[in-house]
C-alpha cells in the first residue's frame, strides 16, 4: 500500500512540476524581462479559510464575499506578475495559476499522508488515504489536463453550457451585465430571449447568479422562464454529450450562485429549468471532445422546444448557459 | 512547457538486463530439467523444473509489473485539436488543425468560394486524454 502510494506521490510531483513550468511559461510569454518565478512559487501555497459554519445561518454572503476576495486577489497578482498581458491572456493565466495551485494543494495533501504513514507504520493512516487515491488522482489528473488548456486557450468540456449560449446569441450585440457576464437580446419564435454567458475568449465562468439577478430585476421580474444549460456529470456507462432535462439551477461550485438564482427565481415565482450536457469529470476538465462538441447542438434544439412548449409569444425567457468559456467567445 | 519525453534513465536499462538475465537463467534450468528427465534423473528433473519455470513466472510478472508502472509515469502523447471554420454565407466548412490563438465565433480568413470571412465554429479533439501533462 505505501509503494502504491509513494508512485502516486511521484506522478503528483512530476503533474505539479510540470503545472508550475507551464506557469511560468504562459507569464514569460508576454514578460521577457520579469522573473515570474518567486512570486508564482508564493501563490502555489496560497489558501482560502471558508466560513465558520456553527452558526450556518447567513454563510452564503460570507461565501461570496470570500469569493470575492478571492478572485479579486489572484487578479491582482496577474497584473503584477503579467502586466501587459492583455484580457484572454489574464484570465488563462489566471486560470493556469488557480488550478497549478490546485494541483499543488492535492500533491502536499498525499505526501503529508505518505510520509505520515511511513513515520507511524500505522495502517490506519495508510489505508484511509489508499482506499481514496483512485478517485483523487483522478481529480488531479482532469486538473493537469485543464492547466494545458487553459494555458492553451482551448475550449474545455465544461464549456459545454457556455458554447450553447454563444451560439444561441451570435450575431446580436451584447453588453456587460455583472463581473465576467455578458447578456445579448435576440428572438425565438417571437419569444424575447435574453442569452447570457461568461466574458470569453479567456478563462472564466465569471457570476452567472448575479447576471440572472440583474436580469430579473430589470424586467421587474417580467420574466416567464429561467433555462441554465451546464455540463453534468454523467456515471459511468453512460455516453459522454448525451442531453437530459430536468427542473432546478444547474450550476455547480460552492453554491452561492445557485443560492442566489433560487432565491430570486423564489421571489418572482419564475420556473428553472435545466439542461445538462453529460460528461464525466474528467472530461470536464479536459479539452473539449468531438460528442461534447455535437451535443451542443442537440441541447440547443431542447432549449428552443423547452421555450416554444412552455412560454407564449411575447413572453421574456432568460437563457444562461453556465461554465468555463475559455476558448469560446461571443 | 516540452510535450517531449525524458530519456530513460540508465536505471531502466540496468533492470530490463537483470529481467532477461533471470529469463535466461530460468529457461536453462527448464532444458536442463527436460534434459534430466529423459535420461531418467526423475529427482533432478523435478527440482530442475520447478525451479526453471518458477524463474520464467518471475521474470515474466518483474516484466509486466515493470511495464504497468511505466505506462502509468510516461506522459501521453499531445492531443491533435481541430478547428471547425465555416462560411456563414455559403455553408463551406472546413477543419483545419487548431492554432494557437483560435477560438469559437473568431473570424478568420475568407471563404475560398464567395471571399467572405470565415468563422471558427467549434474547437474539438477526437481522442479523450487521460493526463496531459
Amino acid at each position: 500500500m505505501l509503494r502504491e502510494i509513494g508512485a502516486a506521490v511521484f506522478k503528483l510531483k512530476e503533474m505539479k512540476d510540470k503545472a508550475r513550468a507551464l506557469a511560468i511559461a504562459s507569464v514569460r510569454e508576454n514578460e521577457k524581462d520579469l522573473d515570474p518565478t518567486p512570486r508564482i512559487d508564493h501563490f502555489l501555497e496560497y489558501f482560502t479559510i471558508t466560513p465558520a459554519n456553527l452558526d450556518p445561518a447567513g454563510i452564503v454572503p460570507k461565501f461570496e464575499h470570500l469569493i470575492d476576495v478571492s478572485d479579486q486577489r489572484l487578479e491582482d497578482e496577474v497584473k503584477i506578475i503579467a502586466p501587459n498581458a492583455d484580457k484572454v491572456k489574464s484570465n488563462n493565466i489566471e486560470g493556469v495559476l488557480s488550478h497549478t495551485t490546485g494541483l499543488n494543494a492535492i500533491y502536499r495533501f498525499i505526501n503529508h499522508f505518505y510520509l505520515l504513514g511511513k513515520k507511524t507504520m500505522s495502517l490506519y493512516v495508510i489505508m484511509q488515504i489508499q482506499m481514496q487515491l483512485p478517485l483523487i488522482m483522478q481529480f488531479a489528473e482532469a486538473l493537469a489536463n485543464s492547466v494545458k488548456a487553459f494555458a492553451e486557450g482551448q475550449p474545455i468540456g465544461d464549456g459545454a453550457g457556455a458554447l450553447v449560449a454563444a451560439k444561441m446569441m451570435y450575431g446580436t450585440p451584447s453588453r456587460k451585465i455583472s463581473r465576467e457576464i455578458v447578456a445579448a437580446e435576440t428572438q425565438v419564435g417571437n419569444r424575447r430571449l435574453l442569452v447570457l454567458k461568461a466574458e470569453g475568449p479567456g478563462t472564466s465562468v465569471g457570476k452567472p447568479g448575479d447576471g440572472i439577478k440583474k436580469l430579473i430585476e430589470e424586467e421587474e421580474g417580467r420574466v416567464a422562464m429561467v433555462i441554465m444549460i451546464d455540463a453534468a456529470g454523467k456515471y459511468e456507462g453512460e455516453k459522454s454529450g448525451e442531453v437530459s432535462e430536468g427542473v432546478g439551477a444547474a450550476i455547480g461550485g460552492i453554491g452561492v450562485d445557485q443560492f442566489i438564482i433560487e432565491e430570486i427565481s423564489l421571489k418572482y415565482k419564475i420556473p428553472v429549468h435545466a439542461v445538462a450536457i453529460k460528461e464525466s469529470n474528467q472530461e470536464a476538465l479536459s479539452p473539449m471532445t468531438k460528442e461534447i462538441l455535437d451535443g451542443t447542438e442537440t441541447a440547443v434544439a431542447r432549449v428552443k422546444r423547452i421555450i416554444r412548449e412552455g412560454t407564449k409569444e411575447g413572453d421574456t425567457v432568460i437563457v444562461a448557459g453556465v461554465g468555463n468559456t475559455v476558448g469560446i467567445g461571443q | 512547457m516540452s510535450s517531449g519525453q525524458k530519456p530513460a534513465s540508465y536505471l531502466v536499462y540496468v533492470f530490463m538486463v537483470v529481467v532477461l538475465g533471470i529469463l535466461v537463467f530460468a529457461l536453462y534450468i527448464t532444458f536442463e530439467g527436460f534434459l534430466a528427465l529423459i535420461t531418467g534423473l526423475d529427482q533432478s528433473a523435478t527440482y530442475q523444473l520447478m525451479m526453471g519455470l518458477l524463474g520464467v513466472m518471475m521474470s515474466m510478472y518483474m516484466f509486466m509489473q515493470f511495464r504497468k508502472r511505466l505506462t502509468l509515469i510516461r506522459p501521453p502523447p499531445p492531443l491533435s485539436m481541430t478547428s471547425v471554420v465555416e462560411c456563414k454565407k455559403c455553408g463551406l466548412k472546413s477543419l483545419r488543425k487548431f492554432a494557437r490563438g483560435d477560438f469559437v465565433f473568431k473570424t478568420v480568413e475568407n471563404c475560398e468560394k464567395c471571399s467572405t470571412p470565415m468563422l471558427v465554429t467549434g474547437i474539438y479533439t477526437e481522442e479523450a486524454r487521460k493526463t496531459a501533462l
